[in-house]
């Protein structure tokens, strides 16, 4: 057996050191082109941030050009930041703890998952304006494969709002940035990937900047009595436009195979509860 | 015929109501189970909510329903994996709970506490007479 290997490493050996040798040359060739990261010339500057008739920033596609989307942009909340610094309540904070442990995130199991939670699947995220409507539908593609609305008609909250995943949302311009007030969420989704905890009194604030056309800044305040004892700010999180990107059909079911994929390294699921949250 | 599809209904909803998750407080929701006297189970209900400062709520809803005059978590605080480690490689809180209601005092720890199907086990006093008891959230 070891003569057999010790053959065949005789015959295709150099045959393969060759073959290095060859793909080597044709990637330094290539790098030499242009085609590396490192030795080829800077990315065009982005075209300036596209604009309404009316000046605002249109912060979807644009009329005329291809559809297009963000892409995954929002991690996790407290990311940049100590997690001392974090005004969380001790329970809050031990929960946060234990996430980064057990990551049975609802999201993995379809459900929605609303306000940033929605700028974090792999599969992007479409703006849709309807200026003429005065709203804007925020769609994310995967996971339950659902839409958020944001009233743009300079509505108040109304009173008695019944908490769902997505919440009741209402924009309103300050100067180029739109600031989204998410009220009437309940507790059955995660903000982020990495479980920051909330609760029903959550009142999620978003910053919506586009700074050129490829470029959307994301900021959100975290106000949240039931889970901070302050609230707090995010950094500012950069969403990538990718032009072409358009929303799919996208099937998202219990008992798939994936777990790996959707839960890390946690390899088992427990199933013993009789309803499935 | 009427009466007992009345009551079927009745238990149904009874039954679905509590089964949304919530990913919140540990504690809030309705938690369903048994607690032991002597040989015997009995049936236990505990409904809690959070209020941003204390956990309020109810043992064994309907005509006999206790208020909950305490509720409250001892968290041991975990230790995160070590950088560049698996995240299973933490080590988890500990959750522990008491809950005071009618004389009676639970006291256990939680299970699983940031999954659906999260429990509490441990042990009920009132006086001289004690038990074990578990509780499951629905």
């Amino acid at each position: 057996m070891i003569n057999r290997l010790t053959k065949r490493a005789c015959v295709y050996g150099p045959l393969f050191a060759v073959a290095i040798v060859f793909a080597m040359n044709a990637e330094m060739a290539a790098q030499g082109r242009g085609g590396g990261r490192g030795g080829g010339a800077p990315e065009p500057p982005a075209a300036p941030t596209p604009r309404w008739p009316d000046g605002k920033p249109i912060l979807g596609s644009v009329p005329g050009q291809p559809v297009g989307g963000w892409g995954a942009g929002v991690t996790t909340l407290p990311r940049g930041q100590k997690l001392e610094d974090i005004p969380f309540q001790p329970w809050a904070r031990a929960v946060y703890d234990i996430r980064q442990i057990d990551q049975f995130e609802p999201h993995t199991r379809c459900k929605a998952s609303g306000v940033s939670r929605q700028f974090s699947t792999p599969y992007g995220t479409e703006f849709v304006e309807v200026p003429d409507l005065k709203r804007m539908y925020i769609m994310d593609n995967g996971g339950p494969n659902s839409y958020r609305i944001i009233y743009l008609d300079g509505r108040s909250f109304p009173a008695n709002l019944p908490s769902t995943n997505y919440g009741y949302s209402i924009g309103r311009w300050e100067g180029d940035t739109l600031v989204v007030e998410t009220r009437g969420l309940n507790e059955k989704f995660w903000m982020d990937t990495r479980g920051t905890p909330h609760t029903a009194q959550l009142k999620f604030i978003e910053r919506f900047t586009r700074s050129d056309m490829n470029t959307l800044k994301y900021q959100a305040t975290i106000d949240d009595p039931g889970t901070y004892t302050k609230p707090w700010t995010t950094t500012d999180f950069t969403l990538r436009w990718r032009p072409g990107d358009e929303l799919f059909e996208y099937i998202c079911q219990q008992f798939n195979q994936g777990p790996e994929l959707m839960l890390g390294s946690q390899d088992e699921i427990d199933n013993t509860r009789f309803f499935v949250p | 015929m009427t009466l007992m599809r009345a009551l079927l209904i009745l238990v149904v909803c009874a039954l679905a109501t509590p089964i949304a998750a919530q990913e919140g407080h540990p504690l809030t929701g309705t938690w369903y189970g048994e607690y032991e006297v002597g040989k015997q189970k009995r049936d236990l209900t505990i409904i809690m909510k959070w209020d941003g400062k204390q956990a309020t709520g109810t043992m064994n809803p309907g005509p006999n329903a206790v208020p909950i005059t305490s509720a409250v978590l001892d968290i041991t605080p975990g230790k995160p994996a070590p950088e560049g480690r698996d995240s299973t490689e933490g080590v988890p809180p500990i959750f522990k709970v008491r809950i005071e209601a009618g004389g009676q005092v639970f006291e256990g720890t939680l299970q699983n506490p940031v999954a659906g199907n999260r429990r509490i086990t441990g042990t009920w006093m009132r006086g001289a007479e004690r038990g074990t008891f578990q509780l499951r959230r629905l």
